[in-house]
């Protein structure tokens, strides 16, 4: 009984890696739908400028972070230790890329070197990286 | 960390999915066992040498015994 369970509970070898991956992929599917949305509509990403009804923003922000800190949970609670390795490293890479890009920018641009900071460019180039650290640890190492 | 884990599987023949579905974990991680690339933790350790009814120090050799 104990063997069934661990078998139906087959971490990378099972459905789990699968569910993350679509789920990870749906986000970015809608965060590149909302931002096409929003240049469409010629509107701000300004912070505190309105693009949603406050109520559905709120919505929103619970059922997308209800559902990434759940299906992360999940996968990484279902994951063999080859897998984990990849998706710790990948997180930590990607957490110490977003600062190393950051903290340069700023600088420069303080000094007038390069344009104002835009952090969402700088979460896309940190995701990148850690998300090459996590097809390399995964597949080739 | 050098293993006989090819050697072994072989000897069975089994496939690396194979092994893997035995050990509850996936094709490439056995593949990063073999190769070395990955040291296994001591319990999945405990669980590959069981499969193989064998000793820890039987499959996997960290070069100082």
């Amino acid at each position: 009984m104990m063997e069934r369970a661990k078998t139906l509970s087959a971490g990378s070898t099972g459905s789990a890696r699968h569910v993350y991956l679509k789920t990870m992929l749906a986000y970015f599917v809608l965060f590149i739908v909302m931002r096409a949305l929003t240049s469409i509509g010629n509107k701000s990403t300004i912070p505190g400028e309105r693009i949603f009804d406050p109520a559905f923003g709120i919505m929103m922000a619970c059922v997308v972070t209800t559902g990434f800190v759940g299906i992360t949970y999940y996968h990484l609670a279902r994951t063999d230790e080859h897998d984990r390795r990849a998706n710790l490293w990948a997180f930590a890479i990607a957490f110490l890329a977003y600062f190393a890009i950051l903290m340069p920018w700023l600088v420069l641009s303080q000094s007038g070197v390069v344009g104002p900071v835009n952090p969402q460019h700088a979460m896309v180039g940190a995701i990148s990286i850690g998300s090459m650290v996590w097809v390399w640890l995964r597949w080739f190492g | 960390m050098k293993n006989r884990l090819k050697v072994l599987r072989a000897e069975r023949d089994w496939t690396q999915a194979d092994l893997g579905q035995r050990l509850d974990v996936s094709r490439q991680a056995v593949n990063a066992i073999e190769t070395g690339k990955h040291d296994p933790s001591l319990p999945l350790a405990f669980r590959i040498a069981r499969i193989f009814d064998m000793k820890i120090e039987e499959i996997f050799d960290d070069g100082e015994g």
